[in-house]
C-alpha cells in the first residue's frame, strides 16, 4: 500500500515537472519573445527593451527557466502587465467563483446520473432503459456550447426567468445567497446535461453487472425483497466505479467549463483563462494551465488512492 | 366668514397643488439609487479598466474612470471648445508675456481626507512626470515635459511655469499645461515610483481622491464600482453607485439594457432597426464627437507610391459619398468630415471651413478630372492606369464592426466607380497596430479612427517623423504650417495648417457617425452625460420615478 | 479520450431486439435494427460531408455580401435560413463555416490517427526502459483537459488552417496511442508474430504488416471517433475565438456571433450551427457503435 503511493507520488510529481517544463518552454520559444505579447500595442522596441530589461527576459533562457522555479518556489506567480495585477491574487479570487460551481454541478449530477443508472440498471432491455440509452447517445453528442446557447435563448430570452451572465445580481447593495442560486441554474444545468450522459451509463451498467451476480440470485432465492438487495448491496458495489469516474472526469469539467464559463460570463478560472488567451495575457495563461495540470494529477492521483483503500482486490502495474 | 369660502379656499389650494405638483416633480431631481453602464458608453464599445494612476492610464477607459476621481487644471468644455472654469481647478491663467510664461492660480480645493490641494501636489505630479519619461501616457503631447524650462512654486495656491521657447498659449494651455493635475503628495509621496506602478490598479491605493467619484470595488475582467466622493465640493451626484461594466460586444449591451442589467448602452448602428422598438427603452442621440474615421495611406511603400501624388489622394477623397454614407449607414445621424479638424465644435475651424468651403468633397466627375490630369487613363478592366502601373490598393479593415464593414463596403464601390480598385482585407486590433508601428511592413492603406480633444493642432499626426504618423507622410510646407500653429500667437497659424491639410489628404478624412444611447426611462441626463471631448459629467445623471408617461 | 468507451449498453438491447424473432420480416428488421446505429451514422456521416464539401460549390451565393435592408430577417424564400445582423445569406454562411469547419478537422484527425498508431507501435515495439519512458510522456500530455492545451496554444500562435492542424492534430492522439501500445503490447506475443521474426522480418515489416491488420477493427473504431472528437474541438474553439478566424466563418464562430445578439431572440442563427456540429459528433458516435458491434464480436 504504502509502495504503491509512493510510486504514484513519485510519477505524479515526475509529469508536473515535465508540464512545467514544457509550458515554460513553449511561451518563451515564442518568436520576439514574451516582451511583445506581454505588452501587446504598446510594444515598441524601447518598451520591449524596458520590459526585457524590468522582467529580465534578455537573460539567456536556461537561468530564466531556473529564476521561475524558484519564483514558484516562493509561490509568487507572476504579474499581468495588461490587467496590472499579480497573477496569484486574481486567481485565488476566480478559483473560488469555479469551486463553487463545479461543486454543485458534481453533486447535481452524480444524483442524477445514480437515479438514471438505476433505473436503466433495473429495467434493461426494456424500453424505460432503451429510452435512457438513446437519451444518453443523444446528450453525449451534444456539444456544450450549443446546449448553453439553447438554455440562454429558452430560459433567459423566451422566458425572462433566468439570468443570462454573471456571478450575482450587481444593484443589489450586497449580494444575496439567492441571487447567487440565481445566476448558477442555467450554468449548472448545462454542465449537468453534458456529463450526466456518460456518468449514469458508466452506473447503469455497473448496476446491470452487478443485478447479474450470483449473490443477488442468491439474495432473491432466500426470499430478500428486491429493494433491500438493490439498495443494500448492488448500489454500494455499483458506486465504486463511479469514485474513479469522477476522479478521472475531474479534468473535463474544466473542458467543458470553459465554454459554459464564457457563455454565461460566469467569472471562474475557465473564463479568465478564455479572456487571457484572447488577450494574449501569457504571465496568466501559464499560472492557470499549471494549476489545472496539478490539480489534474492530485485528482487522478487521489481517484486511485481512494479506490484502493475502498478496493484491496485491485491490482496495479 | 361662510362655509363656502372656507371650502373654496381649500378647493383652490388643492387645485393649485395638484398643478403645480407635476412641475415641481420634474424639478426633483430623483437619487437613481445604482447605475449601470458599459465602459465606452456614448464613444465606442466597451472594455477593461486596467488602471485608475493618471499619469499611467493607456487606454480612454481607464482615462474615463481617472477623470473622475481626479480633477484637472482644466476642464475643456466639448460643446464650446472652451475652458469651462467652473469645473477646473484653476482659477486663472495668465501669460503676461504672450506665450512663454504662465502664471497659475489655484481655486480652494481640498482632498476627500480634507488635506487642502496646494502647488506642492503640482510640483509632485511634474516630478512624477519626468521621473516616468517615455513611460508617461502624455509623453510629448503639447510639448510636455520637455518644453518646460522650469516649473515655480510662488505661494500654496500659485505657480509659474516658463518654456524653453515662446509657443501659441493656447495651445500650450490646453494642451501641455493642462496635464499638471494635482496628484496627493501626502498620500503618495511615501511610496517608490516602482510601488506606484504596481498598485496602479488597485482600488486601495487610491483613496486620497478630489474627484467626483471614488472607487468602491475593481471586479478585475468584470467591472467598476464606483461612487460619490461624499467630500467633493463640486456638484451633487444623483446616485448612491455608479457601476461600469466591462462587455465584449455591442450585442452583449444591447441584451444587458434590454433585460435591466444596463441601465444606458451604445445603441449598435448595424441592429438600428431591432432596437428602435425595445419596451421601457429609449433612443437618446448624443452631439457629434471631436473625432473622425481615416483611412491612412502608407506613403513609404513603393506598390502603392501613386498615393503619394496629392491628385490622386484628392481624388480618392474627390469620390467618396460621405453625405449618402451619413444617410445610409448612420441613418442621418453622423458628420461628413474633410480635413482634421471636425466641426463640432466649430471654435477651432477655420473661416472658410466655417462657411462650408473644403477643397475636397463629393465629386465624381472632379476626381476623374484630376486622375486625367495626373496621367492615369482607364485600362481595358476599367481601372485606371498610368505606365502599366493599376490605380489599385489593399485596405486593412479591423474586423468585427458592422459600421466599418459598411463604410468600407460603400467606399469601395464609390472609388470603383472612378476607377480605382480598393481590395479589402480584415485584420484585427492588435495585429493593425503592430504593422503601423513597424516601419518595415508592407500595409498599404488601413482604416482607423482618430479622437481630438484640446487645441487641434498636427504636430503628432502629420509633421515628418511624428508619433503617429505611421503613413511616412512628409511635407515641407506642412511642417512650417504645423509649427507656425503652434508656436504663433492667435488662430491664423491653425487656420493655415487645416485648410493645407484638407487640400493635401495625408490621411483620407472620412465621416464620422453620432453615438446613440440607448436609455431604460427613468433614467434622464442621458444627452448631457457625454460630450464631444469624450468627458463624463455623472453630475447630470437623474432619475424620475417609473410612471405611465414615463 | 472521452468518446473511446466500451461496448455501451445501447448496442446490446440492439441485438437482443434483432435476435427475438424468427419471421422473416421480423428477421429483415433484426438485421436493420441491428445495423441500425451504423447506417444510421453513415447516413448522417454522410449527409454532413456533403454539407461540408459538396454542397457550398452547389449554392452559388456570396456569403460575404450584405444587404442591411434585410438584416436579421427570419428563414424566407429570398433566404432559405435567414439572413444575420448584417443581411448576409445564413445558408451560404453555413455552407462556408462548413467548408471551413471539415477542411481543418479532417485533416487534423487523419494527422492525429497517424501520430497516434505510430507513436503506439513505437512504444510498443521498443525496449521496455524506452516504453516506460514513452507513456510517462504520455501522462505529462494527458495530464491536461485537451480544450485546455488548446487554448493555450491557440493563444500562441498565429491562427491559419495550417496552424490549426498542426494544433488539433497534436492534441488528440494520446488516447490512441495508448491504445495501440498497449495492443502492440497484447499482440507481440502471439504465434504469428514470433513466425514472421524468425523468418527475418523486421520490426517495422511485421508492425505494418500483422499488427495493423489486427488491430484494424479498433483503430477504425477509434479514428471514427476522433473525427468527432476534432470537429467538436475545432467548433469549440472557432466559438472562443480562437480557432478559425474572421472573415472566414465556420459553425463555432457562427453560433458565438448569434449568442452576441441572442437578446433579439435569432433561433434561426442558432438552430442550424449548432444542430451542424451536433450532427457531426452523433454521425462520428454512431458510427463509430455501429462498426465496434459489428466487429467486436470478431475479437
Amino acid at each position: 500500500m504504502i509502495k504503491m503511493v509512493t510510486t504514484r507520488l513519485a510519477s505524479s510529481t515526475l509529469t508536473i515537472f515535465i508540464l512545467v517544463t514544457m509550458v515554460f518552454f513553449m511561451v518563451h520559444l515564442t518568436p520576439g519573445g514574451p516582451a511583445y505579447s506581454i505588452l501587446g500595442q504598446k510594444a515598441t522596441a524601447a518598451s520591449v527593451a524596458n520590459l526585457n530589461a524590468r522582467l529580465g527576459l534578455d537573460q539567456p533562457l536556461l537561468k530564466q527557466y531556473g529564476i521561475w522555479w524558484w519564483h514558484l518556489a516562493q509561490g509568487q506567480l507572476g504579474y499581468s502587465y495588461l490587467l496590472n495585477r499579480p497573477v496569484g491574487q486574481l486567481l485565488w479570487q476566480y478559483e473560488l467563483n469555479t469551486l463553487v460551481f463545479y461543486t454543485v454541478s458534481i453533486v447535481v449530477s452524480t444524483v442524477l446520473s445514480i437515479l438514471l443508472g438505476l433505473v436503466q440498471g433495473v429495467y434493461f432491455g426494456r424500453w424505460p432503459a432503451k429510452i435512457i440509452g438513446g437519451l444518453q447517445l443523444g446528450f453525449y453528442a451534444l456539444p456544450a456550447f450549443f446546449v448553453a446557447a439553447m438554455l440562454v435563448l429558452w430560459f433567459s430570452v423566451d422566458l425572462p426567468w433566468l439570468p443570462a451572465s454573471g456571478i450575482t445580481n450587481l444593484r443589489l447593495p450586497s449580494p444575496t445567497i439567492a441571487s447567487y442560486a440565481a445566476h448558477l441554474v442555467l450554468p449548472v444545468t448545462t454542465i449537468t446535461l453534458l456529463t450526466v450522459s456518460s456518468l449514469s451509463r458508466y452506473f447503469g451498467e455497473a448496476v446491470h453487472e452487478e443485478l447479474a451476480k450470483d449473490y443477488v440470485r442468491t439474495a432473491r432465492a432466500k426470499g430478500v425483497s428486491f429493494p433491500a438487495i438493490l439498495f443494500g448491496h448492488v448500489l454500494r458495489n455499483a458506486l465504486r466505479p463511479l469514485v474513479t469516474i469522477l476522479g478521472l472526469s475531474f479534468p473535463y469539467i474544466f473542458t467543458g467549463g470553459v465554454i459554459v464559463e464564457s457563455v454565461f460570463n460566469y467569472p471562474g478560472l475557465g473564463w479568465l483563462m478564455w479572456r487571457s488567451a484572447l488577450s494574449q495575457d501569457y504571465p496568466i495563461l501559464i499560472a492557470i494551465v499549471l494549476i489545472i495540470g496539478i490539480l489534474t494529477v492530485l485528482g487522478n492521483l487521489l481517484a486511485d488512492l481512494v479506490n484502493g483503500l475502498l478496493d484491496p482486490r485491485a491490482s496495479y502495474e | 366668514m361662510n362655509i363656502f369660502a372656507g371650502k373654496f379656499a381649500a378647493f383652490s389650494g388643492l387645485l393649485a397643488l395638484l398643478l403645480l405638483a407635476p412641475a415641481a416633480q420634474a424639478q426633483v431631481k430623483g437619487d437613481c439609487g445604482t447605475i449601470v453602464i458599459p465602459t465606452g458608453l456614448g464613444i465606442t464599445s466597451s472594455a477593461d479598466i486596467t488602471s485608475f494612476n493618471p499619469l499611467l492610464v493607456d487606454s480612454l477607459y481607464n482615462q474615463q474612470a481617472a477623470s473622475m476621481m481626479y480633477l484637472g487644471l482644466i476642464w475643456l468644455d466639448g460643446s464650446t471648445g472652451q475652458i469651462d472654469w467652473s469645473r477646473s481647478l484653476a482659477s486663472s491663467i495668465t501669460t503676461p508675456d504672450e506665450g512663454t510664461t504662465y502664471n497659475v492660480t489655484l481655486r480652494p480645493w481640498h482632498w476627500s481626507d480634507g488635506v487642502p490641494v496646494t502647488t506642492t501636489d503640482i510640483a509632485y505630479t511634474f516630478k512624477l512626470i519626468k521621473e516616468l519619461g517615455p513611460t508617461y501616457v502624455g509623453y510629448g503631447a503639447g510639448g510636455m515635459p520637455d518644453i518646460i524650462k522650469s516649473l515655480n512654486i510662488i505661494s500654496p495656491t500659485q505657480f509659474q511655469v516658463v518654456l524653453k521657447r515662446r509657443v501659441n498659449s493656447t495651445w500650450f494651455i490646453y494642451n501641455g499645461l493642462g496635464q499638471l493635475l494635482p496628484l496627493p503628495e501626502h498620500s503618495w509621496g511615501k511610496y517608490s515610483l516602482d510601488q506606484i506602478f504596481q498598485a496602479q490598479s488597485s482600488p486601495a491605493f487610491f483613496n486620497v481622491i478630489d474627484g467626483p467619484l471614488r472607487t468602491v470595488r475593481l471586479d478585475v475582467g468584470l467591472d467598476l464600482i464606483m461612487a460619490p466622493n461624499p467630500a467633493y465640493e463640486g456638484p451633487k451626484m444623483h446616485f448612491q453607485r455608479l457601476i461600469l461594466k466591462f462587455l465584449e460586444s455591442d450585442g452583449a449591451e444591447v441584451q444587458g439594457v434590454e433585460s435591466g442589467d444596463l441601465d444606458m448602452a451604445n445603441a449598435p448602428v448595424a441592429l438600428w432597426d431591432a432596437v428602435q422598438d425595445l419596451p421601457g427603452i429609449r433612443l437618446v442621440t448624443l452631439p457629434p464627437a471631436d473625432s473622425y474615421n481615416e483611412s491612412q495611406l502608407n506613403l513609404h511603400n513603393p506598390k502603392v507610391a501613386f498615393l503619394q501624388d496629392v491628385r490622386v489622394r484628392d481624388a480618392i477623397a474627390d469620390a467618396i459619398d460621405e453625405a449618402g454614407m451619413v444617410q445610409l449607414i448612420d441613418h442621418g445621424l453622423g458628420e461628413e468630415i474633410y480635413g482634421p479638424v471636425p466641426p463640432e465644435p466649430p471654435t477651432f475651424l477655420s473661416p472658410e471651413m466655417k462657411a462650408g468651403h473644403y477643397p475636397v468633397g463629393y465629386d465624381p466627375a472632379k476626381a476623374r478630372a484630376l486622375l486625367k490630369e495626373a496621367g492615369y487613363t482607364p485600362g481595358p478592366d476599367g481601372i485606371m492606369q498610368k505606365n502599366g502601373v493599376k490605380l489599385s490598393f489593399v485596405y486593412l479593415m479591423l474586423s468585427g464592426d458592422a459600421m466599418i464593414e459598411q463604410m468600407t463596403e460603400f467606399m469601395q464601390s464609390d472609388l470603383a466607380k472612378v476607377g480605382i480598385q480598393m481590395k479589402v482585407r480584415e485584420i484585427e486590433f492588435n495585429q493593425l497596430l503592430a504593422l503601423l508601428n513597424n516601419p518595415n511592413s508592407d500595409w498599404q492603406a488601413a482604416g482607423l479612427g482618430q479622437d481630438l480633444g484640446g487645441y487641434p493642432t498636427g504636430e503628432d499626426l502629420f509633421k515628418t517623423n511624428s508619433f503617429e504618423n505611421s503613413g511616412g507622410y512628409s511635407d515641407a510646407t506642412m511642417d512650417r504650417l504645423i509649427d507656425q500653429s503652434t508656436d504663433t500667437p492667435g488662430m491664423t497659424g491653425l487656420y493655415a495648417y487645416e485648410n493645407y491639410a484638407s487640400a493635401q489628404q495625408p490621411v483620407i478624412f472620412m465621416e464620422t457617425a453620432q453615438v446613440t444611447l440607448l436609455v431604460r426611462k427613468n433614467l434622464q441626463g442621458a444627452a448631457n452625460f457625454v460630450d464631444a471631448y469624450n468627458n463624463y459629467y455623472p453630475d447630470q445623471l437623474y432619475c424620475t420615478p417609473e410612471g405611465p408617461h414615463a | 479520450m472521452a468518446f473511446s468507451t466500451r461496448v455501451p449498453a445501447m448496442s446490446e438491447q440492439i441485438a437482443t431486439a434483432g435476435g427475438m424473432a424468427a419471421a422473416p420480416f421480423a428477421r429483415w428488421l433484426g438485421w436493420i435494427s441491428q445495423r441500425s446505429t451504423l447506417v444510421t451514422g453513415l447516413v448522417i456521416s454522410g449527409l454532413i460531408l456533403f454539407i461540408g464539401f459538396a454542397a457550398p460549390f452547389l449554392y452559388h451565393v456570396d456569403p460575404y455580401a450584405i444587404h442591411p435592408a434585410h438584416a436579421l430577417e427570419a428563414p424566407s424564400w429570398a433566404f432559405p435560413f435567414g439572413t444575420d445582423e448584417l443581411g448576409r445569406d445564413e445558408l451560404a454562411l453555413l455552407l462556408s463555416g462548413g467548408f471551413a469547419t471539415l477542411v481543418v478537422a479532417l485533416p487534423a484527425a487523419i494527422l492525429a490517427f497517424v501520430v497516434g498508431v505510430t507513436y503506439g507501435l513505437a512504444s510498443g515495439l521498443a525496449p521496455a526502459w524506452v516504453d516506460r519512458l514513452m507513456m510517462r510522456l504520455l501522462d505529462a500530455v494527458l495530464a491536461l483537459p485537451s480544450l485546455i492545451i488548446l487554448i493555450f496554444f491557440a493563444s500562441l500562435v498565429t491562427l491559419n488552417n495550417t496552424s490549426l492542424i498542426l494544433l488539433l492534430g497534436f492534441i488528440s492522439w494520446p488516447g490512441l496511442a495508448r491504445l495501440v501500445r498497449n495492443e502492440t503490447l497484447a499482440q507481440r506475443g502471439r504465434d504469428f508474430v514470433l513466425a514472421a521474426e524468425q523468418m527475418g522480418a523486421g520490426r517495422v515489416y511485421v508492425a505494418r504488416v500483422h499488427l495493423l491488420r489486427v488491430m484494424a477493427p479498433v483503430l477504425v473504431v477509434n479514428g471514427t471517433f476522433m473525427v468527432g472528437d476534432s470537429v467538436f474541438a475545432l467548433s469549440a474553439l472557432s466559438f472562443l475565438g480562437l480557432g478559425v478566424q474572421p472573415p472566414q466563418v465556420s459553425w463555432g464562430s457562427l453560433l458565438e456571433s448569434a449568442l452576441d445578439i441572442i437578446a433579439l431572440d435569432p433561433w434561426w442563427l442558432i438552430l442550424p450551427p449548432g444542430l451542424l456540429v451536433f450532427g457531426s459528433l452523433l454521425a462520428a458516435s454512431l458510427t463509430g457503435q455501429g462498426l465496434l458491434q459489428r466487429w467486436g464480436n470478431n475479437r
